[in-house]
């Protein structure tokens, strides 16, 4: 998995790339970890061009959006696919995480 | 500066000053004229130039008054000489406009001047000395402008914004005698030149007035109550109080007064204790949605601070409180609480239990646990569901089994529930349970065990799909490539070839969808073949997978096949060849446009018209 990092301020955007899946799991999580070491307590994920999600994908979201809040943090997903959407709704994660048309509306969001 | 200039005769004849043509200019009956020059007048600012211009002032032409204002005003403090001598004019309306000009400059320099305007003869002009105090805010002020209070009082509301302007507690005294004023103008004013003064002695005051009848005053002294404590520090205000503040605020939680009822709710987040919490909670039960949201955004500030008071009234409130309470509750985590949430999960009302079921997606805890497993056999099925949910968060592989069961409910909600909660625990225990699924439950069980796997993908769970590839059910072989072709397994093209030829059509058609998800656009050529398809509805499927990826590589083949397709069909075909420029398609359209199915030949031609536009 790619992941491209950015700050916009006190926010920190990931746009990640590839497959979602046990193998890049650590990869974003050690990318989202180094984010909030930088004291970004926003974190915006861009899923646009996650290809494939399994549920060690899914795992490592939940976990970083636990170690998010714990930091006192927030965070937001934006552009997913339909196929990532579709999981999302089957494992109620809409319910846990916010979801965000693109990084603009995030953005505001916070 | 060398200039140009021109005698320049005041109203009434008098010859008064001889002025630069520039300055003239603003005189100008051209108003381009008059622009340039106010423009380059004001770009320089100069002292003499500026003296020139406030003889103008008294310009019967009221916009040659408002062009020279503007210009001084742009000018800044190169004019405040000027406009000093011109303060002692004999004219009271040039006066006044001098006043009104140092207002918007704000120079130190006029705060004498406009302190001995305060007792000028006319009444505008103390007006707007007063007014233009507040703008220029000296200290230094406070004292005349008081005195003015006394000596005009037809002045007092611009001297009370004034004082209220300068912000200085010397004023406190007076303002607070005129916080009693019988004039209700007057009294408004003090109230908010006290509350711009923002001192926490104010609030003793203050708070004094909220006793009194007038409910519109009640508002504007409680705004400014709420401003000063958004200002000031905590301890300040409580301390200068001697606590009555939070006792007003904590009574003002249950005013009837909508506003005063929020405002109040938004102040408490920031205020601590037991007090605090219960006035609070008591919000809950409001029957205004803004009020309860406002009041759950508050207690998730500063719920922490006040425990007892949470858990007492989790065991004693409303079944309304209860709910917002359980809710709340996930954002301040605490042992006590959390065993006081767990205690609901008995409740008889199963909205209770489905908040509790709801809010323990955040604890990982055994205790939460094992509430949730017996909430997931809750006789109501939304509880079930809710507690499926949570599990799937906070259960680990021991679980699994228990939270499998669920795959049989009789709710369509629940199982869904159930298979979501699996999907995000994974590992090796739920894959070889949705295994056993594949191998010994019922179809719908085994479809559900087939998705499960398509979304854990490990290579274990991938395995077991392409073995389902030719299980003896065709939904479950259907299932299989679905789930094979999402997560882009490459072996799967390799299979396709003998699945495109099983016996079940959907199965035909679900080897369509997978070469879409693995080749994308160039998917046409291996969907090509499922054209020939003996299943109609397989031979549609195909056509309108390449449509959807715009294909123009099967004309030929689609034009040889079109005569033998029913009429739908050949509609779907229709509109694919509209988009491939060809003669060939062309001339069957034309031919097409004729046929004799209305259908089609209306088809045919919109295809034409599109073509051609």
């Amino acid at each position: 998995m790619d992941i491209q990092k950015r700050y916009e301020g006190d926010i920190a955007v990931l746009a990640l790339e590839g497959r979602l899946d046990l193998t890049s799991a650590s990869t974003l999580k050690e990318a989202s970890k180094e984010a909030l070491a930088r004291d970004s307590k926003k974190v915006i994920l861009n899923m646009d061009k996650v290809d494939f999600i399994n549920s060690s994908g899914l795992g490592a979201l939940v976990s970083i959006l636990k170690e998010v809040r714990n930091s006192h943090g927030s965070m937001r997903l934006t552009n997913l696919a339909p196929y990532v959407k579709e999981i999302f709704d089957i494992t109620q994660l809409t319910n846990i995480f916010e979801i965000c048309q693109d990084e603009k509306q995030a953005i505001s969001s916070f | 500066m060398a200039t140009a200039s021109t005698t320049y005769q005041k109203p009434g004849g008098t010859l008064t000053a001889a002025l630069s043509d520039k300055v003239l200019k603003l005189k100008d009956p051209d108003r381009m004229e008059r622009e340039d020059a106010a423009y380059e007048l004001a770009a320089n600012p100069d002292p003499q130039m500026a003296g020139e211009l406030c003889s103008l002032l008294a310009d019967p032409d009221i916009s040659v008054r408002n062009l020279v204002a503007e210009v001084l005003v742009k000018m800044g403090n190169v004019a405040s000489g000027a406009l000093i001598q011109e303060a002692s004019s004999k004219d009271h309306d040039v006066r006044k406009f001098v006043v009104d000009i140092m207002a918007l400059i704000k120079d130190q320099a006029f705060v004498p001047v406009l302190i001995k305007l305060l007792s000028d003869h006319n009444e505008n002009v103390v007006g707007s000395a007063a007014e233009a105090l507040g703008h220029v805010t000296s200290p230094n002020a406070v004292e005349p402008l008081i005195a003015c209070m006394e000596k005009h009082p037809d002045s007092s509301l611009q001297a009370i914004e004034a004082l209220g302007n300068i912000g200085s507690i010397s004023a406190l005294p007076k303002l607070f005698e005129l916080l009693d004023s019988e004039n209700v103008v007057l009294a408004y004013a003090a109230v908010e030149a006290v509350g711009k003064i923002g001192s926490a002695k104010a609030i003793n005051k203050l708070l004094e007035l909220l006793n009194v009848g007038n409910p519109e005053l009640r508002t504007v002294v409680l705004t400014t109550v709420l401003k000063i404590a958004g200002t000031g520090k905590q301890d300040d205000l409580y301390n200068a109080t001697g606590g009555k503040f939070i006792d007003y605020l904590v009574e003002a939680a249950a005013s009837d007064d909508l506003d005063v009822k929020k405002a109040v709710i938004a102040e408490l987040a920031f205020w601590n204790g037991d007090r605090v919490v219960r006035a609070l909670i008591g919000t809950l039960d409001d029957q205004n949605e803004d009020v309860v949201n406002l009041a759950q955004g508050a207690l998730r500030i500063c719920g922490n601070t006040g425990l007892n008071e949470f858990v007492k009234c989790l065991k004693s409130g409303s079944d309304q409180t209860r709910i917002h309470l359980i809710e709340i509750s996930s954002f301040l985590k605490s042992p006590e609480l959390l065993k006081a949430i767990l205690e609901q999960a008995n409740s008889e009302n199963y909205e209770i239990r489905s908040a509790v079921a709801k809010t323990l997606t955040k604890y990982s805890n055994p205790e939460a646990i094992k509430t949730l497993l017996k909430l997931a056999n809750d006789e109501v099925g939304h509880v079930r569901a809710e507690a499926l949910k949570s599990l799937g968060f906070v259960a680990d592989q021991s679980e699994v089994e228990e939270i499998g069961k669920h795959l049989d409910d009789e709710f369509t909600d629940v199982r869904e529930a159930c298979l979501g909660a699996l999907i995000l625990i994974a590992g090796n225990t739920t894959i070889n349970l949705f295994k056993r699924d594949i191998e010994n439950s019922g179809t719908e069980r085994k479809i559900m065990a087939i998705r499960g796997l398509g979304w854990i993908g490990e290579d274990q769970a991938i395995d077991i799909l392409v073995t389902a590839l030719n299980h003896e059910e065709a939904e479950v072989r259907r299932y299989a490539i679905i789930g094979l072709a999402k997560m882009h397994y490459a072996g799967l093209e390799e299979r396709l070839d003998i699945l495109s030829a099983d016996e079940n059509p959907e199965v035909r058609k679900a080897v369509i969808d997978a070469h879409l998800a693995l080749s994308g656009h160039n998917a046409a050529l291996n969907i090509k073949f499922m054209l020939d398809d003996q299943d109609m509805w397989v031979r549609f499927y195909a056509i309108n997978a390449l449509a959807s990826i715009n294909d123009k590589t099967n004309l030929d083949k689609l034009l040889k096949i079109m005569p033998e397709q029913p009429p739908f069909v050949q509609i779907a075909i229709v509109n694919l060849i509209a988009g491939i420029d060809d003669p060939k398609a062309t001339a069957e359209l034309e031919k097409l446009s004729h046929n004799e199915n209305e259908d089609i030949s209306n088809a045919a031609r919109e295809a034409l018209e599109i073509r051609q536009f």
